[in-house]
């Protein structure tokens, strides 16, 4: 499978990857906020 | 107490420069990354795999950062005992894990088609192998201690720990055996290995990198002071406007 892929796409697997890894610790800061926001509302 | 509300509501509400800094990071990653896979010209060896070391490098620098920025909260929260110490320390430290494993996969993703492996335990990756589990379980020692200042002078220990192996990880490829190659940019002042064309594309992913880094930690601390930031208000509240307030 991985000897299939051409130069432009390990590069662009390694670029997704960064991305995804940036969007996914965004959405983790998101819902952390919002957590953090509904414990304190319920205090 | 309309102070207090006023800036219990400021703390949670996101300041305008965090909010730009954001934008900043949005154009410097499509400029960045526009430079890496168009401009930069192929490598006369990797041909256009070279564009993946924009990406990697880029992130293995920030995460040293991080890395250090965290060991200098912790030491700071050792030294003082000051809850935003610990706040700060643990924003750096998870920006450290995101980087620690964003450079961990690229370099396998850039490892597998020049050197024709994912993974060698040599002492370059297994250093940085070994740095990102003292990571992991910093954050596992936090999960499993509820006392607030056992667990932050714990974990700042912990931290400290992953900061002395910083240098070793570093020098690792000129110490030691390994696939990893040498230094492209010595900071001892020997030279650079690199045509200035890709260094500039390189520095220019590492300016963006950096900027997205600080997002990300002034994004952490801000949410992780909501429940310090009151707290610390309160103290600060003079007794006597209280009572003018009262009567």
């Amino acid at each position: 499978m991985w000897a299939d892929l051409t130069q432009n796409q390990w590069v662009a697997l390694a670029w997704v990857e960064l991305l995804v890894v940036y969007v996914g610790y965004l959405g983790y800061l998101r819902w952390l906020r919002n957590k953090k926001a509904r414990s304190e509302g319920e205090e | 107490m309309n102070s207090t509300v006023s800036s219990q509501y400021k703390s949670r509400t996101r300041p305008l420069w965090l909010t730009l800094l954001g934008l900043a990071c949005l154009v410097g990653l499509a400029v960045s990354a526009y430079l890496a896979l168009v401009v930069s010209p192929p490598d006369v060896n990797q041909g256009d795999l070279i564009r993946i070391m924009y990406a990697h490098v880029s992130v293995a620098w920030i995460c040293f950062v991080a890395v250090a920025v965290a060991g200098l909260w912790s030491a700071l929260y050792l030294w003082r005992g000051r809850e935003k110490d610990d706040v700060r320390a643990v924003a750096n430290a998870e920006a450290a894990l995101v980087y620690s494993a964003l450079t961990i996969t690229g370099g396998m993703i850039y490892s597998k088609p020049t050197l024709n492996t994912f993974w060698t335990w040599d002492a370059k990756l297994t250093l940085t192998a070994i740095m990102v589990a003292l990571i992991a379980g910093y954050f596992i020692v936090r999960a499993l201690i509820d006392e607030p200042v056992r667990r932050g002078r714990i974990s700042a220990v912990i931290m400290l720990i992953v900061v002395v192996s910083l240098p070793f990880n570093y020098l690792a490829a000129e110490w030691f055996r390994t696939l990893h190659p040498a230094k492209s940019i010595n900071l001892d002042g020997s030279g650079v290995t690199m045509d200035p064309s890709m260094l500039r594309v390189l520095l220019v992913n590492v300016a963006v990198a950096g900027l997205i880094y600080l997002y990300f930690v002034s994004e952490r601390i801000r949410i992780g002071l909501f429940s310090v930031a009151p707290k610390a208000a309160e103290d600060k509240q003079p007794v006597s406007t209280e009572v003018v307030r009262v009567g």
